[in-house]
């Protein structure tokens, strides 16, 4: 997708999207200004992804946004506006800027950024956040500011965001940045977030409260009534009464193997468990191998809630909803009429044990996409579908025969499934979500392939430009590259 | 000798390139996948010549205007292969 611009009029078929981080303040203010951000798109009518990261990226606390006009199924790659609150940049580049990236930041000297290693060509706006801050009275305002400096910079409507600030005593906050950039920055990007002329009803979930009431689903009596309810209300009425009644049944468990990260969260018949913050769900396919368990991988913060809801029709003792990593601290908006077919799929089965049987023969079926056969296909499980999807998209759109298989279920292994899909393309790419190679080597034990492997760089997710310009396939197989590029002497070679 | 380059802007600040050189008669770039579907189905020319790697600049011509034809934004580049002294950026120009 390109970036929204406010020269260019944005166009649906193509998708425009925009990539904005905050970094370098407190977790718990740059959290509220995520809330207020998210919310604030999400009425504008546009889609938005969000996602907060404090360990990674150098141990500097970070809010990735990414805003769209089209579905968004990753977090995306690079950063078109940054947001830095801290006192000093760091080294390195770490959050992507590239060439035309605007940079929000204390420091106001371009050899700053640029002795820290950041591409030219970054537009560089002077804040002082600290002074704004300072002013404002408290030292945790930083976020508030940066969302009010966005709105003018964006050219968001003041009227759309402002209400959507938390606590309301923030709203000073968001004045003064709004009021800084109005007097003082002098527009020089060309970014820009359109008004969408039609606005279709979406809801803002996050990961918790997906699988809070998917579960809670598990125990609810609601009827075709309440879904009808559920789309003439505003859906946030819906969904805070079914989270307070999904408390009542659902209790956080704990398992004694589990990192400090991870936390669970049991449905009301004991059978389910949602698992958050697993860095790699194949640490539990491995303990759950001799055991009759079931291990589900969502893919998006919609797929959490169907999945978790269809999970109580199989007859298993042990289902797990293993949530990786790249959906850990994640909010998405979701179409409300996806979100009702959800509740309504499930609300039919209920009564009808050969639609029970049909859901979970169609429903956790493993989904295919691209050309069959294909030269290359990918095989991804969890979050990295989504940079699969749009990696996909990209390679077709050059005219390259690709395909991709996106299993639900991790356990028990799928090999007929992947089989199937293997022999209709000439070489597998197994799309892993870290650098630990776990899926690959779930492959190999399970099934006599011999797949290529994508990985992240180091600290960071997979997008898909690691997919898209990731090289040795299809012919060239099993052979280490030494550098980025590759060289082929013998013209011979090419003849076709 | 210069070689010729045919450099495809994505977003981002990412691009896919695609080097000629004349020297060795040989390709470099930075997307095998892609270009290797070319290699393999060749590319038709404006005067319908179906063009192949072995024909070297006109293979590149040809896919230059097939990537112009399709709504891609591509330019020529014009430089010394890679591995120079700024692998991130090649094509000196």
């Amino acid at each position: 997708m390109s970036p929204f611009t406010k020269w260019l009029p944005s166009q649906q078929e193509c998708g425009s999207d925009l990539i904005v981080q905050l970094a370098g303040g407190s977790i718990r203010g740059l959290e509220k200004a995520r809330k207020a951000f998210e919310r604030g798109i999400t009425h504008l009518g546009l889609e938005i992804g969000a996602q907060s990261r404090g360990e990674d990226l150098m141990n500097i606390p970070s809010v990735r946004l990414r805003i769209s006009n089209a579905p968004i199924s990753s977090m995306g790659h690079g950063c078109d506006v940054l947001a830095y609150l801290g006192p000093r940049l760091p080294e390195g580049n770490p959050f992507g800027l590239q060439d035309r990236s605007v940079l929000l930041s204390e420091s106001c000297r371009d050899e700053d950024s640029m002795s820290v290693g950041f591409p030219d060509g970054v537009i560089r706006y002077h804040v002082p956040f600290s002074e704004l801050n300072r002013a404002c009275g408290s030292l945790r305002g930083k976020g508030l500011i940066a969302v009010g400096l966005l709105t003018k910079l964006l050219e968001i409507p003041k009227e759309i965001m402002r209400p959507w600030v938390r606590p309301h005593s923030g709203d000073s906050y968001f004045d003064a940045g709004f009021h800084f950039a109005s007097e003082h920055l002098h527009k020089k990007d060309v970014y820009g977030i359109p008004f969408p002329d039609t606005r279709s009803t979406r809801l803002l979930l996050n990961v918790d409260q997906s699988l809070l009431l998917g579960l809670g689903l598990e125990n609810c009596r609601c009827d075709e009534a309440c879904v009808e309810r559920f789309l003439q209300e505003p859906g946030e009425d819906w969904m805070m009464s079914h989270a307070r009644a999904a408390w009542q049944v659902v209790s956080p468990v704990r398992h004694p193997d589990d990192p400090s990260t991870a936390s669970r969260l049991q449905g009301p018949h004991r059978h389910v468990t949602g698992v958050i913050g697993i860095p790699d769900p194949t640490i539990l396919a491995a303990k759950t191998s001799n055991a009759q368990g079931v291990i589900l991988v969502p893919a998006d913060v919609l797929d959490v809630f169907r999945l978790t809801s269809l999970a109580r029709f199989l007859r298993k003792d042990t289902i797990q909803i293993a949530i990786d990593a790249g959906l850990f601290n994640c909010s998405q908006t979701v179409p409300s009429e996806r979100f009702a077919e959800c509740i309504r799929e499930t609300f039919h089965a209920n009564r009808n044990v050969l639609l029970q049987e049909s859901l979970l023969t169609q429903g956790l079926l493993a989904q295919r996409e691209g050309e069959m056969p294909a030269d290359v296909g990918f095989v991804a499980w969890g979050s990295t579908q989504g940079a699969v999807r749009e990696a996909i998209g990209l390679c077709q759109k050059f005219g390259m025969n690709v395909a991709a298989l996106y299993p639900k279920v991790l356990w028990p292994f799928p090999a007929a499934e992947l089989e199937a899909f293997a022999a209709t393309v000439k070489q597998l790419v197994v799309v892993e979500p870290n650098r630990m190679g776990n899926l690959t080597r779930l492959i190999q034990g399970a099934t006599p392939l011999h797949p290529l492997q994508i990985f992240p760089e180091v600290g960071r997710q997979l997008n898909l430009m690691d997919i898209f310009l990731k090289e040795g396939f299809p012919d060239i197989q099993h052979e280490p590259k030494k550098n980025n590029m590759i060289r082929k002497e013998n013209r011979s070679q090419w003849n076709p | 000798m210069t070689n010729p380059c045919l450099c495809v802007p994505l977003p981002r600040g990412k691009a896919v390139m695609l080097t000629f050189d004349r020297k060795t008669r040989s390709f470099v770039g930075n997307q095998e996948g892609l270009f290797r579907t070319f290699f393999k189905r060749g590319v038709m020319d404006f005067e319908g010549h179906r063009r192949w790697p072995s024909d070297g600049d006109e293979f590149l011509t040809a896919l230059y205007d097939w990537l112009f034809l399709h709504g891609y934004r591509v330019t020529w580049k014009w430089g010394s292969l890679l591995g120079d002294k700024r692998p991130s950026d090649p094509f000196t120009n």
